[in-house]
This record gives C-alpha cells, structure tokens and sequence, in this order.
C-alpha cells in the first residue's frame, strides 16, 4: 500500500517509524526520501529559471518604456519652453504620458510580488515544491510508509 | 538571499532609478505646463486689451 503525501509528511512518518526499523530499510526509505528531494528541487528550480525569464523580460520593456517616457516628458517640456505647442495640446500629451507612467508603476510592482517569489523559491526550492504538493495533494510523491 | 535575486534585485534598483527620473520629469513638464498656461492667458490679456483699444479708437486699427 502505498501513501501519498508532502515531503514534510513523509519524513515525520519516517521518523517516528525510525526506532522499529532495522538500519537496511530504514536507510531504503531514506534513500527515497532523498530521491523524492531531489525531484523537489529539480521542479523548484525549473520553477527559478522561469521566474527569472518572466522578470528579465518585464524588467527590460519597463525600463525601456520608463527611459522612453521620461525623454518624451523632457521633449515636451522643451517644446513648451520654446512655445511650439498650445497648453491644450500639451495638457493632453501630458495627460497620454502620465498614464503610461502609472502603467509602468503598476508593472513594477508586478516585478516586486515576482521577485519576491523568485526569493522563496530559490532560498528553498524543496520547501517550495513541497507547499505545492500540500496545496495540491495529487501531485505529491507516493511513498512505501 | 540567492545569488540570483540578489542580481535581479540589483537590476531593479537600476529600473526604480530610470522610474524616479521619469517621475522627475514629470513635474518638471507638470511645471511647464503651468508656465505655459500662464503665457497664454498674459498673451490673451493682451490681445483682449488691443481689442478694447481698436473699439474704443478705430483709428488705432492696424497698428
């Protein structure tokens, strides 16, 4: 029979099994305990390279779209000093590009709450595995105790 | 911290710095928005007193 169960779950059961276990089966199961940490870890840090590509992608296009709004505030700016423009028309640029601001404030704090994540995961990426296959227990390990 | 939030948290400060510097120009294009207002209704002042003066003396139209 077998019980599936978190990583956590398992290696409390193991260890109150321990006392009655001769030492080639307890270090067997051991031994699976170690290989179901590994298939953790392994899925932790997939998890890591993919946060870090969705973080490096977003980091990039707010930056350029940030170094972009500034320089288009500056250019406004400019063509108000020398008046080339209606303070209507201005308001209105300035209006378009306060709002691409707010936007890319947003996505930041986006990229703040996925950095926070990438910081979980890569600090403990078996315990993180593991809370997935507490959140979701048809993806945990099946185990022989 | 892991090695790699720790760069990704460096290139964030370098993000949150060109994000400040665009929040920077905002108020300065903010601030030129008020100077140009400002213009505009003087210019309009102006032009509204010429107004009165060429009612008040046709002779001065033109000038």
């Amino acid at each position: 029979m077998s019980v599936q169960s978190s990583i956590a779950q398992a290696r409390a059961r193991l260890a109150d099994l321990a006392p009655g276990l001769n030492p080639a089966v307890y270090g067997a199961l051991q031994a699976e305990l170690e290989a179901s940490e590994a298939v953790a870890r392994q899925r932790g840090e997939s998890h890591v390279t993919d946060l870090l590509g969705r973080v490096n992608e977003t980091r990039q296009t707010l930056h350029a779209e940030a170094a972009e709004v500034r320089d288009a505030f500056d250019a406004l700016a400019a063509q108000a000093e020398v008046g080339l423009i209606s303070a209507s028309d201005y308001a209105a640029e300035l209006r378009k590009l306060e709002g691409r601001l707010a936007q890319a404030l947003n996505r930041t704090d986006t990229l703040d709450n996925l950095t926070g994540q990438l910081a979980e995961v890569e600090d403990d990426p078996v315990a993180f595995t593991d809370r997935l296959y507490d959140r979701y227990p048809s993806l945990a390990p099946e185990w022989s105790w | 911290m892991g090695a790699r939030t720790d760069h990704v948290r460096q290139q964030l400060a370098t993000l949150r710095g060109t994000v400040t510097e665009a929040q920077q120009a905002r108020l300065k294009a903010e601030d030129a928005l008020a100077a140009l207002e400002e213009r505009e209704a003087r210019r309009a002042a102006r032009s509204g007193s010429k107004s009165d003066l060429a009612v008040k003396y046709p002779a001065l139209r033109g000038r």
